[in-house]
């Protein structure tokens, strides 16, 4: 053969390997998702259902003979069928679930590690999301979740009415806010109340758990040890932050139907301007005040004690359970939802840190609730029975608002139902 | 012998046409009670153990509820009876515009139990209700219906009674239609006041619609569900908490099904026990009238 048939043959094969390599290197980043991908959220959020709706448009388009099935599941079930149907073997592909839920799944085995899967799409999940975000989804270094959303909790209030009585700052601590909330309170001439300074939720127990729980670590308390073995919740902080909650309502500075109202019928009471001020997480206020132009709202840091209160964390995860069908496909889905492009769609608010630090998440209604959620939140002690844990401070609250049992009763008796929570979970 | 077994069966028996209903109710029910008996008496992890009744048993949460839904059942079939049988005697009396009213009174019966709470949940809003502002206005009280832990259970029976009356009216009224107006013409030649008629002649003829009516009331009260998982989520201080949210608390939205089954089948078995008093009563107290 002649050189330069030789160099050419040698040149042939040096492109093909390399060739070929590619082909690999595209294979392992390309998964393999013909088929169905099943995928089961609340369709609650209207953005939520458009990102979810677009990313379906597109893994149809980019995977031919992938379909995507979106199926909507009421809010209020959606985390029992989720656990029913995964723990019958018969789950979907992709979970959305609250962020409460996804430590009690991850516990009792019913998820599937993502680290290996969203690697394979040249995901770093610890490098683009807070680290903290995965406290309740992860046994070491093995990810069970990814972070599709994250909240945290700050004061809302109706500037107009601030201005009004003269108000300039937003209350920063208890004492201010308890001074605010009887300047603000307003009474017509015969003596009733036409606007209360602060709302407060009385009922429902997540409402609740949302917004006692954070000033009674303001207090410098805890429901329990970080072990989870033992409850703390009989202290001398506890006491404070029920004190401190109850005053709003014995004053009449809060609601007189404060027990019988949620955090949906006092946000409401907060929109018609009955009320001014309370806290609420971003989606209601945006979607109901800022979107409906009904007044100016301020956003301003969650007061506690001394400073501003650390918030607990809300939001929502992407998770697959380890009985799905198509976990490859799964995991394009989840990589298309909590991709830059795909949390830019108004979710709110976007757990992925680039899109969280950048344009409309820094400004003046958006800002506070950003430097909550990077600064000032933590996850819920993470309760097997959460919805039990839940009732158990619903009722230690309405106790004392009813005054059916004095505080310290109260908390004795919430403290013995958490600590057998505690014992439960832990035998188990 | 197999021949004869075969020709036995080829022979049409009534029993045949009872098959279908049978596999239906037996997947359908006797299944689900049989598997939730199963659950009760073994751990999550499949072990057998009588742990979750002693659970149960000691927990103060459970007896709240149970003695919350004998409140409920005093409360809601007494309201229902006594309403139910006072529209019924007044339709009865034929009036003009009587067919109207009855049509009228058939709202509440028809209307979507979730919108009938959500309504009065509204209207007895300490704030904003309607019912709360009427009310103490006029009498110038300051009730707040739903806040108080030891009336709160009243007001939501109060919902109920106005939702299921309508239904017993109809019922009793069918019953006072099968009477003849010759008992009470010759009562009145006989001089017998109205009250007379009404505890001689009309309560005791209609007894036996009155025995099944009020066993059907009892059973569907001590099932309620709905009335206080909308209106007051089991509070205030879990005074409304009925046996039928405890299960759903504990069984579902708890995600313990062994514990919610154990809750569940302790339930049946009350239900049962009560059925079974209450026949025996009433079948005396029928033959004692009759």
């Amino acid at each position: 053969m002649r050189l330069i048939q030789k160099v050419m043959l040698l040149l042939l094969c040096l492109a093909m390997t390399i060739s070929l390599s590619c082909q690999t290197v595209l294979a392992e980043k390309q998964l393999d998702i013909k088929g169905e991908i099943v995928v089961w959220y609340a369709g609650a959020s209207e953005s939520r259902v458009e990102l979810y709706q677009w990313a379906k448009e597109k893994i149809e388009a980019e995977y031919p003979g992938t379909t995507v099935t979106l199926e909507v599941i009421p809010m209020a079930e959606l985390a029992s069928r989720q656990m029913t149907a995964c723990q019958s073997n018969m789950g979907p592909d992709v979970m959305s679930q609250p962020i409460a839920a996804t430590n009690g799944f991850m516990k009792l085995g019913l998820l599937e590690p993502v680290n290996e899967l969203m690697q394979r799409l040249d995901r770093n999940l610890l490098e683009e999301f807070n680290p903290d975000f995965f406290e309740l989804m992860r046994e070491g270094d093995t990810l069970y979740g990814v972070p599709q959303s994250r909240t945290a909790l700050a004061l809302v209030y109706n500037k107009a009415m601030f201005e009004e009585a003269g108000l300039t700052e937003p209350p920063k601590n208890w004492n201010e806010v308890q001074e605010y909330a009887k300047q603000l309170t307003k009474k017509d001439n015969e003596g009733n109340t036409v606007v209360y300074g602060l709302g407060l939720p009385g009922t429902s127990g997540s409402h609740i758990w949302y917004r006692i729980i954070p000033e009674i670590w303001g207090a410098g308390g805890d429901i329990c040890n970080s072990e989870m073995t033992q409850a703390t919740l009989d202290s001398e902080a506890t006491k404070k932050a029920l004190e401190y909650y109850k005053s709003f309502y014995e004053n009449g500075t809060a609601p007189r139907s404060m027990v019988e109202n949620d955090q949906t019928a006092t946000s409401q009471m907060f929109a018609s301007g009955a009320v001014a001020m309370t806290i609420e997480n971003v989606t209601w206020i945006r979607n109901n005040v800022v979107r409906e132009n009904l007044f100016d709202v301020g956003v301003a840091l969650y007061p506690g004690m001394n400073g501003t209160n650390v918030a607990g964390l809300g939001g929502w995860n992407a998770c697959i359970p380890s009985s799905a069908k198509n976990k490859e496909g799964a995991a394009v889905f989840i990589d298309l939802i909590t991709s830059k492009e795909g949390m830019e769609q108004q979710l709110l608010m976007p757990a992925l840190t680039e899109v969280l630090e950048a344009g409309d998440w820094t400004d003046d209604f958006y800002g506070p609730y950003s430097k909550m959620l990077a600064e000032y939140s933590r996850d819920f002690p993470a309760f097997e029975n959460a919805a039990a844990a839940q009732t158990v401070i619903m009722n230690m609250v309405q106790s004392i608002l009813t005054d059916s049992a004095d505080i310290s009763s109260a908390i004795a008796s919430a403290n013995v139902e958490i600590q057998e929570l505690l014992d439960q979970q832990n035998v188990e | 012998m197999f021949t004869r077994l075969l020709q036995a069966l080829k022979k049409e028996r009534v029993i045949y046409y009872f098959i279908p209903a049978a596999i239906v109710l037996s997947s359908l029910a006797v299944y689900p009670l049989l598997n939730n008996l199963w659950l009760s008496l073994h751990t999550k992890t499949g072990k057998p153990s009588i742990a979750n009744y002693s659970r149960l048993f000691k927990d103060k949460w459970f007896w709240n509820s149970i003695a919350v839904t004998g409140k409920w059942m005093l409360l809601s079939v007494t309201g229902e009876l006594l309403v139910g049988l006072i529209l019924s005697n007044l339709i009865n009396l034929r009036l003009k515009g009587t067919k109207l009213f009855r049509t009228i009174l058939m709202i509440p019966w028809m209307t979507p139990m979730i919108a009938v709470c959500t309504i009065w949940a509204w209207m007895y809003n300490g704030d904003f209700g309607i019912l709360n502002y009427g009310i103490n206005q006029l009498f110038g009280t300051n009730i707040l219906f739903l806040s108080k832990p030891q009336t709160a259970i009243v007001w939501l029976s109060v919902v109920y009674i106005w939702k299921r009356s309508s239904f017993n009216m109809l019922m009793y009224l069918s019953g006072l239609q099968g009477i003849s107006d010759d008992i009470y013409d010759a009562c009145k030649v006989d001089g017998a006041p109205w009250y007379t008629q009404l505890f001689k002649i009309t309560l005791p003829l209609i007894f036996p619609i009155i025995r099944s009516v009020l066993l059907i009331s009892i059973i569907t009260a001590i099932n309620q569900f709905t009335i206080p998982y909308s209106i007051t989520r089991g509070g205030p201080s879990r005074s409304t908490e009925l046996i039928q949210m405890y299960i759903y608390n504990t069984g579902i939205a708890g995600f313990q099904y062994n514990y919610g089954a154990t809750a569940s089948t302790v339930f049946i078995a009350i239900v049962l026990c009560l059925a079974v008093v209450y026949i025996f009563v009433t079948d005396k107290a029928e033959e004692d009238i009759y």
